[in-house]
């Protein structure tokens, strides 16, 4: 399936996955399926590394094709997780730098030199992604009690007085700015208490209540690439915050271990890799998180 | 939830003079929570006289409750004016209980 025609012309596209040191196991990736309108899964030798890719079909996943099908919800979906089963193929022997949902090249040797051209980067991430996973914490405040419904219309209400109204707006206002200030510094202790079993952590945006379905803000949107050493150690201090009612203004969900997809950002130093553009990736692996699963269906 | 919303274009015309209302009621709501926010704030301050907090309490309690008929008219709650300004985050900072 080599020597495409380069060019704007050419029929299919190169879809890269993953970056590995040893070639994946070729059982394993005959058995996984990228994107489904491609060809099989291959590998390609770049320098000393391997590069785990697909022949789609031009006609889909130019760049103006892309763009309209990732707007859909449903297609994102279907595209994040076949990026997912392509990056779950490479990985397996050894350590995996999972590359951006969508990352295409226009034949075999444009992608090949991408990397080689980044060879020094892609390695320093490989040792430091290496023997570790992600976790993905979220953290939102606690649903109010019916108290927060409390000065409309009914009973109480209907105390008239245009100062007895504003005296309790004011303490409306007081009351939601205090919760949420309480929510804010729980939601950084978790953080903090976190971060002492993890190697790195990267603040993604905080997804909208559309996303997420709740009603209560999303106040922290975490990802921790945590050592397999760490791992107990990191699951046990998610245990004991949910247990021991230390927080009760947040309500802290998790889910892990994945594919270090935050911590792999091949076009960035990796030490700053905690600020700016991560959000592309975020969305995708929230896309491929399971929980979400139905969410593009239902919008 | 306004979600379903977001990614049909529905051409039922009763529906489409719901949204129509419910746009229109959004903005007012967030006039309503900005009037509000100022009036509370020099409440607190303390920059009122007794009456001008009689009139503009009267004035905002009004209000309310008229957003709360209107809205009850329309068959919408106070949360479904709320609009997702993605990084902005919600337009509306004072959600109500409902």
């Amino acid at each position: 399936m080599s020597g495409l025609p380069a060019g704007p012309a050419a029929p299919a596209l190169v879809c890269a996955f993953a970056v590995t040191r040893t070639p994946p196991d070729a059982a394993a990736l005959a058995a996984a399926t990228g994107h489904e309108e491609g060809g099989p899964l291959r590998v390609l030798r770049a320098g000393g590394l391997c590069l785990v890719v697909q022949d789609v079909p031009a006609a889909l996943f130019d760049q103006e094709a892309l763009a309209e099908r990732l707007n859909r919800p449903g297609d994102l979906e279907r595209c994040a997780r076949a990026h997912h089963r392509g990056v779950e193929a490479a990985h397996g022997r050894g350590p995996v730098v999972p590359l951006p949902m969508a990352t295409l090249y226009r034949g075999d040797r444009t992608a090949e030199r991408a990397v080689t051209s980044r060879e020094a980067v892609l390695d320093a991430l490989l040792d430091r992604l290496r023997d570790r996973t992600e976790w993905a914490v979220k953290v939102h405040a606690a649903e109010h009690g019916p108290d927060a419904a409390a000065g409309s219309g009914s009973g109480a209400g209907a105390d008239t007085g245009g100062r007895a109204y504003l005296s309790r707006a004011s303490a409306r206002r007081r009351d939601r700015e205090d919760a949420h200030g309480r929510a804010l510094a729980e939601a950084e202790a978790v953080d903090a208490e976190l971060r002492r079993y993890a190697v790195a952590a990267v603040r993604h945006r905080p997804q909208s209540e559309r996303l997420t379905g709740r009603r209560a803000p999303q106040l922290l949107n975490v990802a921790y690439l945590v050592d397999d050493a760490e791992r107990v150690r990191f699951t046990r201090a998610l245990a004991r915050i949910a247990a021991d009612g230390r927080h009760p203004a947040v309500e802290v969900g998790v889910s892990g271990p994945w594919i270090p997809y935050s911590f792999a950002r091949w076009d960035e130093d990796p030490d700053r890799t905690g600020q700016g553009r991560t959000d592309p990736d975020r969305t995708e692996q929230d896309r491929t998180d399971p929980d979400r699963t139905g969410q593009g269906a239902r919008s | 939830m306004t979600a379903p919303r977001a990614h049909a274009l529905d051409l039922d015309p009763e529906r489409a003079a719901n949204d129509l209302a419910a746009l229109v009621l959004t903005v007012v709501e967030l006039l309503r929570q900005l009037m509000e926010r100022q009036a509370v704030r020099r409440f607190d301050e303390g920059t009122l006289s007794p009456e001008q907090e009689e009139r503009l309490g009267t004035a905002l309690m009004l209000l309310d409750r008229r957003m709360d008929d209107l809205c009850a008219r329309h068959g919408l709650s106070r949360s479904d004016l709320n609009l997702d300004l993605g990084p902005l985050g919600p337009l509306l900072s004072d959600v109500p209980g409902d």
